[in-house]
């Protein structure tokens, strides 16, 4: 194997791969970091041009940029509020409070490098995996989904920033909301209200950039001064927050985290490898595994380094995880990767055992532009992140009305329709309301993706085995974890109680 | 007597200046649309989102449009309620010529075979350009299942569970129709993501079968997964000469051969270019007839053929016969079709 990877890499470093490569990176970061247009949108732009390319070239330009569209998209979740990509969506929930604690150089510094080095796993995962993979991926179905859902959405009940009852409220919230569009069961439209436009539902990207960036934006012009606060009374305050070592505190954060970096990026390959599940909860899912094993809770939401770290490394090891189905046995693990699947076809390349037997050079050499990719785009945006964090102490009223526009254009370009930038209006009253209220905006963001999710996987668990399905092994193992952790910290609360009451220190 | 010569050579003269002007009128109609759309835009409407089978086609054809017509050819995605979103604002559209559009065939007419009144079109009315690819809707069962061949499925004493996306879904339907004219008993099981879902669904010995794409379920095929049994067509697929086509199965019933007649019609509708209905004549024909030289180009059905794109041209003619026999189907097949669309 060692042999093999060494090939893929002599072939990568041919000029030619590695300039459509580096192209393809600046291209993707661009992207991902504009609202609206992710990943797949860079796949359809960049697919006609690569029928009279080398099968290895080819791919270089499209994994290289395709790769690379979540890194770009943290940077606008992070200094906006403005998810680039839907993966992005659970990196506003601490990134963006960071901003306006004057902290964005240090977030985007630990957003690229959970991003960067998130990638280079979920392509090391990818080159273990692949012997291996086909029982994994097959033993995993409705079932199992229903239950993973599940328990993300626990994890709403811990968003309440001290109360849960105003936490479980704006999860109910955002369940009810997922319920809205046609049931793919029974045909039935539900609260559509004869709108051909609510078929779909209400979907997730347009609800975020409401919630955060148009609640946000309406808060500051009523507040006036910049997004970002800075100790006035501190000479050099602003000038520390901006500076590059400002930038590298980030990137030094996420090594003094580097277990929940590294069980994320895992949670983000294993949902990439799961085909079903969607990219969107990759990010969610390791969010809620970071508020779950975070110390100190209260601070989620409020601007925890550890609630931007948790989601990056999930959403760029995820697509190291979905090209494992991909080239495995040719079923795509995610909607981006049936488009690469398209592209593979073009260049002549045939996913299952006759890749993996017969080209290897083409399988390492996937795994070494995932993994090049990744970094390249951490590291360039990591150099120029102070830069861009120069924006969030930008005078409100200069910075309003450009971000209105760029929320206004990502509303639009996402379905081409204006009736998602009225959705963004909608929501972006309610957020500045819940927000003023402290309810929590994460939880019914999460209630919103997972709703939908638990109701199209707990009907086709149905359909197919019944009520027995909570009994299959697997299903039956989550469901314990399930009960463990919500029974856990009770037992844990009720014994530090006991301790205190003993040592006397709790009157 | 010399009269009658004069006005003979007259009479002659008249009628060869006659042709000759006939000729250049008509010439001077073919010069002024090609002068009407050079540098001019097309839009093109997908009523897909990006990187779909038809958004594929649509952006494959564009450069070879765009060469042939000397206009600029943009795409539009305009994804929505399963297409009708996109169907219904093509049909809306200016039919100046310069507004095109995909519509997919077993997408929008069992709409209108239902009379669905979130349908607003009339496929009738459409001015169709040509088909550029026809579905190829290919059965396939597990490994592990008790089938061997479409006999097997047929004599089955339990309903088949076949994997399937949502309501109204190619998939659900082409499983349906194939179900009447096979005359097995389908459970349908519904709410998978789209094909490849639906596709492991079957791997992982869940459900018992799919019907979809050919060309998506081939990597299965040839990795042993998946076995093929019965193709839905008059003729066997290229890529798979053992299995048999749907035709060679001498249905014998009233009703399974009209169901296999609707499905038949519905994939060979496939996926069209269309404009919306009175696009002017002579803006049309330019239309039909840059198309049919796109699909005849070899490098587009080299790119085509890299993308594992099945081109079949299909003519105008030829489409509105199979629509008007598809929406023509005996109350019995637009049941099953109506099922597809309501649990």
């Amino acid at each position: 194997m060692l042999a093999d990877l060494m090939q893929g890499l002599r072939v990568f470093i041919e000029l030619q791969p590695l300039l459509y490569m580096i192209f393809g990176t600046f291209f993707g970061f661009i992207i991902g970091f504009i609202p609206g247009l992710g990943g797949n949108f860079v796949l359809a732009v960049l697919l006609p041009f690569i029928y009279k390319m080398e099968p290895l070239a080819g791919l270089a330009l499209l994994i290289g940029s395709f790769s690379p569209t979540p890194t770009g998209g943290s940077v606008s979740a992070i200094l906006f509020g403005v998810p680039g990509t839907g993966q992005n969506a659970a990196t506003v929930f601490d990134g963006f409070p960071l901003a306006q604690k004057g902290e964005a150089g240090r977030a985007i510094g630990a957003a690229l490098t959970s991003s960067g080095l998130g990638g280079v796993i979920g392509a090391v995962i990818l080159l273990l995996m692949i012997p291996v993979m086909k029982p994994i991926v097959l033993s995993l179905g409705p079932p199992e989904f229903f239950m993973l859902i599940m328990m993300g959405i626990i994890f709403i009940g811990f968003l309440g920033q001290g109360s849960a009852i105003k936490g479980i409220l704006a999860g109910l919230l955002g369940l009810i909301l997922s319920l809205v569009g046609m049931d793919v069961v029974t045909g039935e439209t539900r609260y559509t209200f004869g709108q051909l436009f609510f078929w779909d539902g209400i979907k997730l990207v347009p609800v975020v950039l409401g919630l955060f960036a148009i609640a946000e934006m309406v808060d500051l012009v009523l507040t006036g001064g910049s997004l970002a606060k800075f100790d006035s009374g501190v000479d050099d305050d602003r000038a520390r927050k901006l500076s590059l070592a400002a930038v590298f505190t980030g990137v030094k954060d996420v090594f003094t985290h580097w277990m929940l970096f590294l069980r994320c990026s895992v949670i983000g390959t294993v949902i990439g490898i799961i085909p079903g599940l969607g990219g969107d909860v990759a990010s969610f899912m390791a969010y809620g595994h970071g508020l779950q094993t975070g110390r100190e809770k209260e601070n989620f939401g409020k601007g925890a380094i550890e609630g931007v770290i948790a989601p990056e490394a999930a959403n760029n090891a995820k697509e190291g995880g979905a090209f494992v189905p991909t080239l495995g046995f040719g079923v795509p693990g995610s909607s981006g990767m049936a488009i690469m699947l398209g592209a593979f076809m073009i260049l002549g390349i045939t996913p299952g055992p006759d890749l993996l037997n017969k080209r290897p050079e083409i399988l390492y050499g996937i795994v070494w532009i995932c993994a090049f990719s990744n970094l390249l785009a951490a590291i360039f945006g990591i150099f120029i992140a102070r830069y861009l964090a120069r924006l969030t102490f930008m005078r409100g009223s200069l910075l309003v009305p450009p971000v209105l526009v760029f929320v206004t254009l990502g509303a639009y370009a996402y379905r081409s329709t204006y009736a998602d930038v009225v959705v963004v209006l909608v929501f972006g009253f309610l957020g500045w309301a819940m927000k003023k209220y402290g309810y929590p905006r994460p939880a019914l963001i999460l209630g919103l993706v997972l709703g939908t999710l638990a109701e199209k996987n707990l009907q086709l668990s149905l359909a197919i085995y019944g009520n027995k399905f909570i009994f299959r092994p697997i299903c039956l193992g989550l469901l314990i974890l399930i009960a463990v952790s919500i029974i856990y910290p009770q037992i844990r609360k009720y014994r530090e109680n006991r301790k205190g009451v003993i040592e006397g220190n709790i009157p | 007597m010399r009269n009658l010569k004069k006005n003979l050579s007259l009479l002659g003269l008249i009628a060869v200046f006659s042709i000759i002007f006939a000729g250049n009128s008509f010439a001077a109609d073919k010069t002024a649309v090609a002068k009407f759309y050079k540098g001019n835009t097309i839009k093109c409407i997908s009523p897909f989102s990006a990187g779909g089978g038809f958004d594929t086609t649509v952006r494959l054809l564009a450069p070879f449009l765009k060469e042939i017509t000397g206009a600029h050819v943009i795409v539009i995605n305009q994804p929505g309620a399963g297409g009708l979103i996109g169907t219904n604002m093509l049909y809306a559209s200016k039919p100046d010529g310069l507004t095109l559009g995909m519509v997919s065939g077993m997408g929008a007419t069992p709409r209108q075979m239902i009379k669905d009144k979130n349908a607003k079109f009339d496929m009738k009315k459409f001015t169709w350009i040509g088909g550029v690819s026809t579905l190829e809707y290919l059965m396939v069962v597990g490994k592990d299942t008790e089938f061997q061949n479409v006999q097997d499925v047929i004599n089955s004493k339990r309903p088949i569970k076949m994997a399937m996306g949502g309501t109204g879904s190619g998939m659900n339907l082409a499983a349906r129709l194939l179900a009447l004219a096979l005359g097995f008993k389908l459970d349908p099981v519904l709410g998978f993501d789209g094909s490849s879902d639906s596709i492991l669904s079957v791997m992982r010995g869940e459900t018992d079968a799919i019907s979809t794409d050919a060309q998506i379920e081939y990597p299965g095929i040839k990795s042993g997964d998946l076995r093929p049994i019965v193709f839905v067509g008059n003729k066997r697929h290229q890529l798979l000469p053992n299995v048999p086509a749907a035709k060679e199965l001498n249905i014998q019933s009233k009703l399974g051969k009209e169901a296999l007649l609707a499905a038949i019609n519905l994939s060979s509708i496939g996926r069209v270019i269309a404009a919306p209905p009175g696009v002017p004549k002579e803006r049309a024909e330019f239309l039909q007839e840059a198309l049919t030289k796109a699909v005849k180009d070899k490098e587009f059905l080299n790119r085509a053929a890299k993308s594992r794109l099945n081109v079949e041209y299909v003519s105008p003619d030829e489409l509105l016969s199979a629509i008007t026999q598809a929406l023509g189907a005996s109350e019995e097949v637009i049941d099953a079709v109506r099922a597809g669309f309501k649990k």
